[in-house]
């Protein structure tokens, strides 16, 4: 072991932590060099000294307390009024975002899974004459779209977008006076509405999202949620098969888009004109 | 030095806002930092300065603090932060040398500073063998002061200091050995002049 590297084990050696085969190395190295044996001497003198530092105490000044207390509580205080800024607004903006985001996919999960908030709101839900078809009334409302029941006997049920029931009401109770279909979301929705022992009416809602639409094809649920979506324009399917397999180009105007979708089948189409909006009405000829 | 249950309440409590926890915390601690900070820095009103930012410090960031490790050192941590980032603010600032010398009517001489710090009561007491080793520590860059002051004088373990100084354990101790060396070999010169005066 050179001098140098004995150098290094001063520490090990004097704490008595040095394994075996280098304490023995050391020893040796230490045996040879009388320098090194002065130096290490003065290092054991200098690890002493240094250990008394310990006993040694230091009285603090007595307002230490007050100067500390007084530095938290200016901080405290400047937390509190001073505006976001820097780290403070990063992480405001990031929870506000962060909320946002959880809302968008909230509405989003919402859409694609076709569980349409269907809520009961009447008293707020504006009362706009809508079109009516075999006692169902539908008027384009801000929210959604409002429905009015004229029916008095049987049941209504709402529908997800897959056939699976969201709501029931026995009509004996009372007929349904404006109850919104509501659609908060940026996706279009589509709703089933099933009146006792008619056929289901699919129901398509805009959501809030920007208005564009895109060549497609797919069933008439699927054509009528694009037109919802791409136009604004509430949709009801008022036909045996749902399902029916259509397809669409990207066309500026809503009529000439949707006649030549359903062209090359037994379907009536017609652009209901109501005080809320146009409502596009999609039925078997 | 501490008491992890009873700190792990207090910690909990600041960590929701009780400051009447925090300042328990501070009166707790306060006496220890300060004779840390004394020794890094030497000075009573800087060593309050540094006492009183890593105070704000904690303040800051104890929502942070997980507990894994114990609250002192954590705050040693901070407190060796804090001396660091104070010496890195004066070393920017335009200063003037103690060692100027100034001309009078009666001759040149050194110029006269006093020291604006708390002086503690007992330094009188101390034998000279005691201030050169202290005056030595001194001496040494910032890190290896604050290793020797935490090892030698707060006694803190090496694990301890790793763990303040989030460094290897296997570092922190090449490191002091170094530190000793130069110690050693300061103190040996400041023998041979003390010998010849």
């Amino acid at each position: 072991m050179n001098v140098n590297k004995a150098r290094e084990f001063f520490s090990a050696h004097y704490e008595g932590t040095l394994e075996r085969g280098l304490k023995q190395s050391f020893e040796t190295a230490l045996a040879q060099d009388a320098q090194l044996q002065a130096e290490y001497r003065a290092f054991e003198r200098t690890m002493k000294e240094l250990d008394g530092l310990s006993a040694i105490t230091i009285e603090p000044p007595e307002d230490l307390h007050e100067r500390i207390a007084a530095r938290l509580d200016r901080v405290a205080w400047e937390a509190k009024n001073a505006k976001p800024t820097g780290v403070r607004a990063w992480w405001r903006m990031a929870v506000v975002g962060a909320t946002a985001t959880a809302v968008i996919a909230l509405a989003v999960f919402q859409s694609r899974s076709g569980s349409t908030a269907v809520v009961n709101t009447s008293g707020i839900v504006p009362n706009i004459p809508g079109v009516t078809s075999n006692d169902l009334e539908f008027s384009k409302v801000p929210d959604g779209v409002s429905l009015n029941v004229k029916a008095n006997k049987g049941t209504i049920k709402f529908l997800n977008r897959e056939g699976t029931e969201l709501e029931q009401k026995n009509l004996e109770s009372g007929p349904i006076d404006r109850k919104l279909l509501a659609n908060s979301g940026d996706e279009a929705n589509l709703v089933g509405i099933k009146l006792d022992t008619q056929d289901v009416r699919w129901l398509a809602i805009p959501g809030k999202g920007a208005r564009s639409i895109v060549a497609g094809s797919g069933s008439l649920k699927d054509f009528g949620t694009a037109i919802a979506k791409g136009f604004g324009t509430p949709v009801v399917l008022d036909c045996k098969d749902a399902e029916l397999q259509v397809s669409w180009d990207r066309e500026q105007e809503l009529m000439p888009l949707v006649n030549k979708a359903v062209a090359a089948h037994n379907l009536k189409v017609e652009l209901r004109k109501a005080n809320g909006g146009d409502i596009l009405w999609i039925q078997q000829n | 030095m501490s008491n992890y249950s009873d700190d792990a309440v207090l910690i909990e409590r600041a960590q929701r806002g009780d400051r009447d926890a925090l300042d328990s915390l501070v009166r707790k601690y306060e006496k220890r930092a300060y004779q840390y900070a004394y020794r890094l820095t030497s000075n009573g009103e800087e060593a309050a300065d540094v006492v009183a930012d890593a105070f704000v410090r904690v303040y800051v960031a104890i929502g942070n603090f997980k507990g894994n490790a114990a609250f002192t050192t954590w705050l040693y941590r901070i407190l060796t932060n804090c001396f660091l980032d104070s010496r890195k603010k004066e070393r920017n600032r335009p200063s003037v040398s103690l060692e100027a010398v100034t001309v009078t009517d009666e001759g040149e001489m050194e110029r006269q500073f006093e020291d604006p710090g708390d002086k503690p009561d007992d330094v009188a007491e101390r034998n000279q063998r005691e201030d050169r080793v202290e005056g030595a520590v001194k001496l040494l860059p910032e890190y290896q002061k604050a290793m020797i002051v935490m090892y030698h004088a707060e006694t803190l373990s090496y694990e301890e200091i790793a763990e303040a100084l989030d460094l290897p354990i296997g570092t922190v101790k090449s490191r002091l050995n170094r530190a000793r060396l130069s110690l050693r070999e300061m103190l040996v010169k400041d023998e041979e002049l003390f010998n010849l005066g």
